[in-house]
């Protein structure tokens, strides 16, 4: 599927602001990655959320190690 | 963003044969003009069923297809119709096609369908999957957006609803506008992290069950969360049934508008239901006055034991201080006998003192020194100690705030009176309506809509009491939960505990990264919103004394006096295009979605001043700007001289007979 | 003794300031708590010794001393009012309690027409 040139870099730092001052924890490519997923399926919510829950979980998966 | 290259037109409406209409790819405007009956909002809303294979009338109920196409090319043997848009967004060319025509087979068709409808987009010369092209359309200008890119006169007068509370045309355009600023993308995310988020708490849940120190409690979690994730699922389902019922009640009361009765009725019920909105907004004031008086009411309260409190310190500091002073008064006499003594002269009476007498005032030196012997250590402490509590106390006399509540009091009473006033005559008027159900002068598809529409208002209301019910059992659930989980914190250590609850915390973090963005985002959006808008009104208005717009949690705009005070009130169906307008430019200048702006007489009953003034900023709604105006509505060439090199293009839409209508270039154009 | 950080309303007085709060009359359940300390100083000086007082239970929700007196104002106040008070934040928790229920009754038996009345 073609993508578009995205045009969220308003959006994207409204969340970056957030991210860096209070949840400095996650990383920046995270959220951005979460937002553009949602950016490209606005049309396709299933689709949308499979990929955020995806990449929360790789995410988790790196961040916490089983014992 | 999007841009339209050109559009061919064939056999459609007043539009026979196959007409183009060349865009320019520079920034800039195109005038089309025409006269009434022409075809312009045939061509506004030809634009609309290119991209959304729909055609509404002016009361935006979709249209018959089979009846759009042209009539003399129907009598010449050709039936259908067909569009062609060229677009370019994002560095690619798009071609759409979307076809009216008769299935394979049929020659003379006789009913609906002896038709179908094609439509297919190319991207470059490659052909797009039916998939791929509903993608791409949704992406580009999404349905719910329309508005803000393909507008009539109409279309804007509705924005004034987005200055009343409750309005359901307001929430349909508040949802538009926060869709084209790209506020879904977080809501989206903010549902989808929450998704995530209940998905490792279950699973923490789950850890905390198995484990035998935390069974119990666990199991508690369990059910509460089962209970909770069934009362979310029905709230989006209610969430979804209004937002649908609020759409079919939109579309039977433009249906319903044809009818006298009905529509007499339908205006009183729309007349109560925006003061219904209007006083709610009143009540909400009043409501959020009284709070931000009871936030120091607690200090007017006190006022009353602080001065009883304060009188008997005062009391007892003036019994040390009396005590204090006395001493000082008697030191002085003391003093002065003293000295007396001891020169055996008095100085106050300039008399000698004999030594019997000396003997005497000895003795008085003596006993009053007990008596005025001041304060003592601890007397003195708790002197000071009482003066600082006594000066404490003063600072903290606060007059009551009881007059200005009553008086706040009463008026939210007498508006909530207000308020069930107009509900009940709101459901009589709705009973009335259900009675014209019946009425036999109406035809019997008139009564079904009229009985449609009662039931449909009927389950948003039940729709809207659910959806109520529901937030309150959720919010209890979510607070019982917080106790539980934050019990089993405390309770449970083992380490795949530790780690579930680490992944819930994370979880927690990206969503409140995503919820508080939201409305960060809103009010970053708002700021800016309201500025550009501003920027734009000024031009537009023309009036030094109208200096501000102010926008609401709605993103309706209120305009302000340079004198300050309350926003201007009663603003005309004027000023109501103007502020509209105003509010689109500034929206196309702040979304992530942008394209061109098509309008079809947009200028409404605007005196020529302000019809010029929209002319100018033209170029400033956005990059590609449409106009469709019949002539003399504006002045032509004053527009042009107004406009000057940012008039790219101008078309006329020219009678060849009464159903076909040619789209010419304008020859007057330099 | 060290004085609270943060505290707990017992239930019963929780419900109350949430009652309140919900009625649309105050912003928040601690600011119906703040309103319901200065009416017990008001109305029940001479009921309550905030310095023994003990609250039923502490089932209530959880408040931070920021959010109750983000100036320390009612410090400065209760010291005043009870110059032996060194724990000004106990008697706080205590004061409110207490008002809270006296209002609770008030509301039991009148219902909550008005905020005013309480003043």
């Amino acid at each position: 599927m073609p993508m578009n040139k995205i045009e969220v870099e308003e959006l994207l730092k409204v969340l970056e602001d957030i991210r860096a001052a209070k949840y400095p924890e996650i990383p920046s490519e995270l959220i951005q990655s979460i937002v553009l997923a949602e950016f490209e399926n606005q049309d396709n919510r299933t689709e949308g959320s499979i990929i955020t829950r995806r990449l929360i979980d790789d995410f988790l998966r790196q961040s916490v190690h089983e014992g | 963003m999007l841009r339209f290259i050109s559009l061919t037109v064939e056999d459609f409406g007043p539009f026979k044969g196959s007409q183009t209409i060349d865009f320019t790819s520079d920034d800039g405007v195109t005038f089309i003009w025409g006269n009434n009956g022409r075809g312009k909002t045939t061509l506004l809303n030809i634009f609309r069923y290119a991209i959304y294979g729909k055609f509404q009338n002016r009361r935006g109920t979709n249209v018959n297809l089979t009846m759009l196409s042209n009539r003399e090319s129907r009598s010449e043997g050709r039936y259908g119709f067909k569009v062609v848009l060229r677009m370019s967004y994002d560095g690619e060319i798009y071609e759409l096609t979307r076809q009216f025509k008769l299935r394979t087979g049929v020659s003379r068709p006789t009913k609906n369908d002896d038709y179908e409808q094609t439509v297919y987009l190319k991207k470059g010369t490659a052909i797009l999957s039916s998939e791929d092209t509903d993608h791409i359309l949704k992406i580009i200008m999404p349905e719910q957006v329309a508005r803000f890119f393909l507008f009539d006169g109409e279309l804007l007068q509705e924005y004034e609803e987005l200055l009343m509370e409750d309005s359901d045309t307001g929430a349909q355009i508040k949802k538009s506008i926060e869709e084209i600023l790209g506020v879904p993308v977080l809501t989206n995310g903010a549902t989808d992290t929450a998704a995530v988020l209940e998905a490792y708490t279950n699973a923490k849940t789950r850890t905390a069950q198995s484990n035998k120190q935390t069974e119990q409690l666990g199991s508690q979690i369990a059910t509460l969360e089962a209970a909770l994730q069934g009362h979310n699922a029905e709230l989006e389902r209610l969430r979804e049934e209004l937002t649908q019922e609020l759409g079919r009640k939109s579309e039977l009361e433009s249906e319903q508008n044809q009818n006298e009765h009905v529509k007499a009725l339908l205006a009183e019920m729309k007349a109560l239901e925006n003061s219904i909105a209007e006083k709610k907004a009143r009540r909400e004031g009043l409501l959020s006055d009284i709070k931000n008086t009871t936030k120091d009411a607690w200090k007017g309260l006190i006022g009353f034991r602080v001065n009883e409190i304060l009188s008997d310190v005062e009391a007892e500091v003036k019994v040390l201080e009396d005590k204090e002073n006395s001493q000082k008064v008697a030191q002085h006499f003391l003093k002065e006998m003293k000295e007396a003594a001891s020169r055996k002269h008095c100085n106050l009476c300039d008399q000698d003192i004999d030594d019997a007498l000396i003997l005497k005032m000895e003795e008085r030196i003596k006993a009053l020194e007990g008596n005025y012997g001041g304060l003592t250590p601890e007397e003195s402490g708790k002197l000071r100690t009482l003066q600082i509590r006594k000066a404490t106390l003063e600072t903290m006399r606060y007059p009551s705030s009881k007059e200005r509540l009553e008086i706040y009091e009463r008026q939210l009473a007498a508006v909530t009176v207000e308020i069930s006033d107009d509900e009940r005559k709101l459901k009589a008027v709705k009973e009335e309506l259900e009675k014209h159900g019946d009425i036999e002068e109406l035809s019997t598809s008139m009564q079904n809509c009229v009985k449609n529409l009662i039931n449909c208002l009927k389950k948003i209301d039940n729709l809207k009491e659910g959806e109520r019910q529901e937030a309150e059992q959720i919010a209890n659930i979510r607070s019982s939960l917080a106790t539980l989980n934050a019990k089993l914190d405390k309770t449970a250590t083992g380490e795949d505990m530790v780690r579930a609850r680490r992944r819930v915390e994370l979880c927690e973090m990206i969503h409140n990264i995503f919820e508080e963005g939201i409305d960060a985002y809103r009010n970053n959006l708002k700021s800016r919103v309201e500025k550009d808008a501003t920027d734009l009104f000024v031009r537009i208005s023309n009036d030094p004394d109208y200096v501000r717009l102010e926008i609401n949690d709605n993103y309706g705009l209120a305009i302000y006096h340079k004198d300050g005070g309350d926003p201007v009130p009663l603003r005309s169906a004027g000023f109501e295009h103007v502020v509209a307008l105003a509010l689109i430019g500034a929206l196309h200048k702040n979304a992530p979605l942008r394209g061109p702006v098509i309008m079809d007489s947009p200028f409404g009953r605007l005196d020529p001043t302000h019809k010029e003034n929209i002319i100018k900023v033209l170029p400033s709604l956005s990059e590609q700007v449409v106009l469709l105006a019949y002539t003399h509505e504006i002045d032509e060439q004053r527009a042009r001289e107004t406009l000057g090199s940012s008039l790219k293009k101008e078309y006329r839409l020219t009678r060849q007979t009464s159903f076909y209508t040619r789209i010419e270039p304008n020859q007057e154009v330099k | 003794m060290a004085d609270l950080i943060n505290f707990r309303l017992s239930k019963k007085a929780n419900e109350v300031a949430e009652l309140l709060a919900t009625s649309g009359y105050f912003d928040f359940a601690v600011t119906a708590a703040k309103f319901a300390l200065a009416y017990a100083i008001k109305y029940h000086f001479d009921e309550i010794n905030p310095a023994t007082y003990t609250p039923s239970d502490s089932d209530g929700s959880n408040y931070g001393i920021g959010s109750l007196d983000s100036d320390g104002q009612i410090a400065i106040l209760l010291k005043a009012i009870y110059p032996d008070c060194t724990t000004p934040y106990l008697y706080a928790r205590n004061l409110m309690v207490f008002g809270l229920l006296k209002i609770g009754e008030r509301i039991e038996n009148e219902g909550l027409k008005s905020i005013s009345a309480f003043l």
